[in-house]
């Protein structure tokens, strides 16, 4: 990597990326072969975490690291090698400015970490990687949590640091985010460089023809097979439910979804999909409004839920109810452990019965290693969803909730998902999509609503992605409450 | 195979590295190691006698190790053995001396018994019912819980429960139908403990329940999304656990002192926390660990018997092995999570 | 490599050990061998260390050779007995009441050995239990204080209202109507022994009733009786308070008139000596003024202010109670 250069890493999961990472920034020693900053050779030598930052490696981690209670020249200062003994707000908040501006990184200096945006945050946290002088920056998946917007703003701020020469590796799932801002990209395949190539000359079908080693045909859907006239397999009527913040609470959501069709409900984090998320799992308690599945109401409550045939995936592990430190098989059963199911006959859990139930879905779902006994913990994002998928869907469930359920997964992992949506869909089954990947909602939902502040808004068919997005923003009030 | 050795190989190099260190450590308060650890290992398991001393003194904190591992496994930080053991001594007592004919025959074991456990499990059950009902700690509760025990018993004892004569503040004796049938003072606790090791490991590995405690255990979270309450199988985890300690009250009280008394139990509630960290909170596992700690505690008594070692002292020794075991074995614990792949190898 | 060579380290020194694993010994020996158990440390600076000064002074007086165990826990009391019991000891003392279940269920199995718990009422050939006879020093107070008071009123603040506790007021009381029938003693219980501010409060609520002379059986809360009379004689009235178990005379030495001394390690040395010589006896052992075990020590300071009359009179008493003339009267335990 050249001073200067924005470097892209492109992989599935389980390719190598965090382990190179890790490697990068000194939590993880090579066995063998050497590690060269700024010319010198740092590897092999004494390294870890404290003789990477101290060679100018950073990092810039998906999950914020800020300390949320404290402003940002506080956090700049707190565990900072270089910190002054004495903390003087007023000179830190001015050095702070100085170095934001610097960098045309805005970050607002007084507020606490925990009341600024998603995409406020990161830019503190480069700010502080830049603080402890990082001339290479391994930034980590910085898109994945973003809205478009912030997106959109930040891509010229690490122009702008590319252009100060300051290096950065830039780790992403997203083929036209790297296409945008990446000068080179390095794709890894099964722990090997596949191949590095020139971002903007490269197609997005090469680079995913290099990262899955075949290449990607596109999603075939088949035409709606909504069955309209019998009841709908879902649906919500005026559902009120607090929220964990103000903007979060569901304000009375009404929504039919029918036999054969993927509504899609857009919209931006925070907006009340956690909520409504939860609802439909069953673990958050409507304080008004009612759930019905094929025109039967249902109560509230994971147990009655499943019952009635309502299938959930989550973008979270623990959200989907995946156990980390349990097996594959025992999280295939570990939704039956309730109701006396063939699992778990007469009170008893039957390991025989579990672990052939775990190798016939490895088979069926391609889930590796094919090992019914490892531990959800240590399989990639995409294996992981994979046991997922398999558990709700094994239920014959009718119903999906699929809650950004390709967060995190490579290209390869979330195409796999969203072939298990199509065909349930095809197969006669009703799915509520919610996701804030708007891509996602608009390949693959037969209708698509946005949710806007715990309320849901129709969006008509031939809406662009601009509109589209000013209504997720909040900022027009187009079509009226669905 | 050879990753189960290991295993099992960490937590006794812990216990004998440990022993090791104690050396230096009576070297540097002035005792002479060999005799003294000599005497140790002599009186920990050097005859038959030492013997019966080590299964006496293992049993209370095999039942409290058992009630330990299994809270912990259901993510139940359960510190309050100590005062489930005394709860349940207390309803044994209760129960022998209050209830139960004097006369009776061999039969008055199996209430007496029955009796530790439920008033153990009613006292974990109260921490529980905190928990899930106030959102109470259980780390908290558990412990100021164990204060309530204690000074339950002293008020028993000096109170309602004292014996009649009203001398000194000790219950009645039990009727002699109740004591626990003992062979060559080897008292029926002793397999009976063992037998809780084994119906606790079947308990969290084959059963329904226990794949949901264990669930919880894991992430309480998840647990919820599947639909499993964690609140519900905490207090369920925590009233289980009181009913194991509540019976290791009741075995001390009709296996061994015959009457209730302040002091029933110096920490083996306590001490129970350590012997299950060191069989990392595997029920089996628990045995093995009981047992050890059961003979460092017999073999420290002969210490101060037969190489007049100061208890200080021996308790010094005795720190030091527990903390180093344990440490030991948790160490590798860590170790061995980072040699799997990290979580989401992206 | 360093766990493994730890490892083999302690692997020799289980097996070094192991040889001598021999089966059960009886040793028999000539010296004469005494045994403590108590149920706390030796360092607590009262009831356990005092027990264990005893021992030593066995060890140095008689020339024994001595061993000492803390126990645990009541159900590690037995095994301790057992294992002294098994290798030969003669005299095996367990300090505390709650160890004569224990000694009795052993006793039978090892006649040769005898066992004494400190206080307690059961009794086999080769089992006693020692009882201070601290009654007779309290009631030399109680007499002392009826003798003197002007209001005919005197207070006995306890800590836990235990029949030993009750029994030395018992005396007191008799020893109060030996000087001046109708005397009137009122008897307050705290409920705990250490608790300074309680016992202040309630030794200054009974000099408010009138009473003039205290005695405590609190231990060191006595502190707090003391300081709540200091406080009345300060104001000018003529009030005194007694020590108990030890020499309390010193920590107010304005106004503790005497103690009531209890003498633990020689208690030990008294019963060693009768063990060893073989005139031990299936009986409670019954210590008091007669074997030195307990005293009443008047405060010199404060004596002279005493009648010489008076001051016979304790005299005479104190030696019939001595001779055993005198049989003072004591709880029922």
């Amino acid at each position: 990597m050249a001073p200067g250069e924005i470097h892209a890493l492109l992989g599935e999961n389980g390719a190598g990326k965090s382990t190179l990472m890790n490697v990068l920034i000194g939590l993880v020693r090579p066995d063998t072969g050497s590690l060269c900053v700024a010319g010198a050779e740092v590897v092999p030598g004494p390294w870890s975490p404290r003789a990477a930052l101290r060679s100018g490696v950073a990092m810039v981690h998906q999950h914020s690291t800020l300390v949320p209670a404290m402003s940002v020249p506080e956090n700049l200062c707190f565990g900072a090698a270089t910190a002054p003994v004495w903390f003087r707000p007023a000179r830190e908040r001015e050095r702070v400015e100085r170095l934001a501006g610097s960098f045309g990184l805005d970050v607002p200096v007084d507020a606490r970490v925990e009341d600024l945006s998603v995409g406020q945050r990161q830019r503190a946290e480069i700010l502080r990687a830049l603080d402890r002088g990082a001339r290479v920056l391994v930034l980590d998946e910085p898109t994945a949590a973003l809205t478009a917007a912030e997106t959109r703003a930040l891509f010229p701020a690490l122009a702008r640091l590319r252009d100060r020469g300051v290096a950065l590796l830039f780790i992403s799932h997203k083929l036209d985010e790297i296409r945008e801002i990446a000068d080179r990209v390095t794709v890894l395949r099964r722990g090997r460089v596949e191949a590095t190539v020139s971002a903007r000359e490269t197609s997005a079908t090469e680079l995913g023809r290099l990262m899955l080693g075949h290449e990607i045909p596109p999603l075939a859907r088949a035409a709606r097979v909504a069955i309209e006239g019998r009841p709908p397999a879902l649906a919500l009527r005026d559902l009120e439910a607090p929220g964990s913040r103000e903007a979060g609470r569901l304000r009375g959501l009404r929504l039919e979804i029918f036999a054969g069709e993927i509504v899609g409900v857009a919209g931006i984090d925070g907006n009340g999909q956690r909520e409504l998320e939860e609802v439909l799992a069953g673990v958050r308690e409507p304080v008004a409004g009612e759930i019905e599945v094929d025109g039967r109401r249902v109560r509230p409550g994971v147990r009655s839920l499943r019952a009635a045939g309502v299938a959930h995936v989550s973008g979270e592990r623990e959200r989907g109810g995946l156990v980390p430190g349990m097996s594959v098989a025992e999280n295939l059963a570990v939704k039956s452990s309730y109701d006396g199911g063939r699992l778990f006959a007469r009170g008893l859990y039957r390991r025989p019965a579990a672990r052939e139930n775990a190798i016939e879905a490895i088979r069926r779902f391609g889930i590796d290693p094919p090992d019914p006994d490892r531990d959800v913990a240590t399989l990639s994002g995409g294996n992981a969803q994979k046991v997922a998928v398999a558990r709700e869907l094994a239920s014959g469930a009718r119903v999906l909730v699929a809650v950004n359920p390709t967060r995190g997964l490579d290209v390869g992992s979330a195409r796999f998902v969203h072939e298990q949506i199509l065909a349930l869909r095809d197969a006669g089954g009703a799915v509520l999509l919610v996701s804030t990947e708007l891509d996602e909602v608009l390949a693959l939902a037969d209708r698509v609503v946005a949710m806007v502040r715990g309320r849901f808004f129709d969006v008509a068919r031939d809406t662009d992605t601009a509109r589209l997005g000013a209504i997720l923003l909040g900022e027009t009030s187009v079509g009226d409450a669905a | 195979m050879k990753e189960r050795l290991r295993v099992l190989a960490s937590p006794i190099a812990a216990a004998l590295a440990s022993i090791g260190i104690a050396v230096g450590v009576l070297l540097a308060l002035g005792h002479a190691p060999l005799g003294a650890l000599e005497a140790l290992v002599r009186g920990a398991g050097g005859s038959p006698a030492a013997w019966t001393g080590t299964l006496q003194k293992s049993t209370p904190l095999l039942l409290t190790g058992l009630a330990v591992a299994l809270s912990f496994r259901c993510g139940v930080w359960n510190i309050g053995a100590e005062g489930q053991l005394y709860a349940g001594a207390l309803a044994a007592t209760f129960v022998a001396t209050r209830w139960l004919p004097a006369d009776g025959g061999a039969w008055l074991v199996a209430p007496v018994l029955v009796a530790g456990a439920l008033g153990g499990a009613g006292f974990g059950a109260l921490a529980g019912w905190l928990r899930a009902a106030r959102g109470v700690s259980e780390v908290i509760s558990t412990i100021l819980l164990n204060f309530v025990a204690i000074q339950l018993v002293a008020y028993a004892i000096q109170g309602p429960l004292q014996e009649a004569p009203r001398a000194y503040p000790q219950s009645d004796p039990l009727p002699h139908g109740a004591m626990l049938p003992a062979l060559d003072r080897l008292h029926l606790g002793v397999p009976l403990a063992l037998i809780a090791a084994l119906v606790v490991a079947f308990l969290i590995d084959r059963t329904a329940v226990g794949f949901r405690l264990r669930a919880v255990g894991h992430a309480p979270e998840a647990a919820r999304f599947a639909g499993l309450s964690p609140e519900r199988l905490g207090t369920l985890a925590l009233a289980l656990a009181g009913g194991l300690a509540g019976l290791a009250g009741a075995v001390e009280l009709a296996g061994m002192t015959g009457r209730l008394y302040e002091g029933l139990s110096p920490g083996p509630g306590y001490t129970a926390i350590a012997v299950a960290l060191l069989a990392r909170l595997a029920p089996l596992a628990v045995i093995p660990s009981a047992l050890f700690f059961g003979a460092l505690a017999n073999g420290a008594l002969a210490m101060q018997r037969e190489a007049a070692i100061p208890s200080v002292a021996t308790q010094v020794v005795q720190g030091i092995v527990i903390l180093l075991s344990v440490g030991f074995a948790l160490g590798r614990l860590s170790l061995a999570r980072e040699r799997v792949p990290s979580e989401g190898e992206a | 490599m360093l766990v493994r060579a730890a490892l083999l380290v302690a692997l020799g020194c289980f097996v070094a050990a192991l040889p001598g694993c021999g089966g059960e010994t009886t040793q028999q020996t000539e010296t004469f061998r005494v045994a403590l158990l108590t149920p706390g440390s030796i360092s607590d600076g009262g009831w356990n260390q005092a027990a264990y000064d005893g021992l030593e002074r066995v060890e140095r007086e008689l020339g024994a050779r001595v061993s000492h165990v803390e126990t645990k826990s009541p159900a590690q009391f037995e095994e301790e007995f057992r294992s002294y019991a098994r290798d030969g000891f003669d005299l095996v003392f367990g300090h505390g009441f709650e160890y004569q279940e224990a000694a009795a269920r052993v006793a039978p199995s090892y006649p040769e050995t005898v066992f004494v718990t400190t206080s307690g009422n059961t009794v086999l050939p080769n089992l006693a239990p020692m009882v201070f006879e601290l009654e007779q020093a309290t009631y030399l107070c109680g007499w002392l204080a009826a003798k003197l008071s002007s209001s005919g009123r005197l207070g006995a603040i306890g800590g836990v209202d235990l029949p030993s506790i009750r029994s030395t007021f018992v005396a007191f009381r008799a020893g109060a109507e030996a000087a001046r029938p109708g005397v009137s003693v009122r008897e307050v219980f705290l409920g705990r022994f250490d608790d300074v501010p309680a016992a202040r409060e309630a030794a200054t609520a009974l000099l408010d009733e009138g009473a003039d002379f205290l005695i405590h059986q609190v231990n060191d809360a006595g502190r707090g009786v003391f300081q709540a009379v200091q406080e009345r004689a300060a104001k000018g009235s003529r009030v005194y308070a007694f020590g108990t178990n030890r020499n309390q005379n010193d920590m107010a030495p304005d106004v503790v008139l005497a103690s009531a001394v209890l003498d633990v390690p020689s208690a030990f040395v008294e019963v060693a000596r009768r063990v060893e010589s073989g005139s031990f006896r299936a009986e409670p052992i019954r210590l008091g003024m007669g074997e030195g075990i307990v005293s009443f020590v008047l405060n010199a300071g404060l004596s002279g202010g005493i009648e010489a009359p008076v001051l016979q009179e304790l005299a005479a008493l104190a030696a019939k109670i001595r001779s055993g003339e005198l049989q003072v009267p004591r709880g029922n335990f």
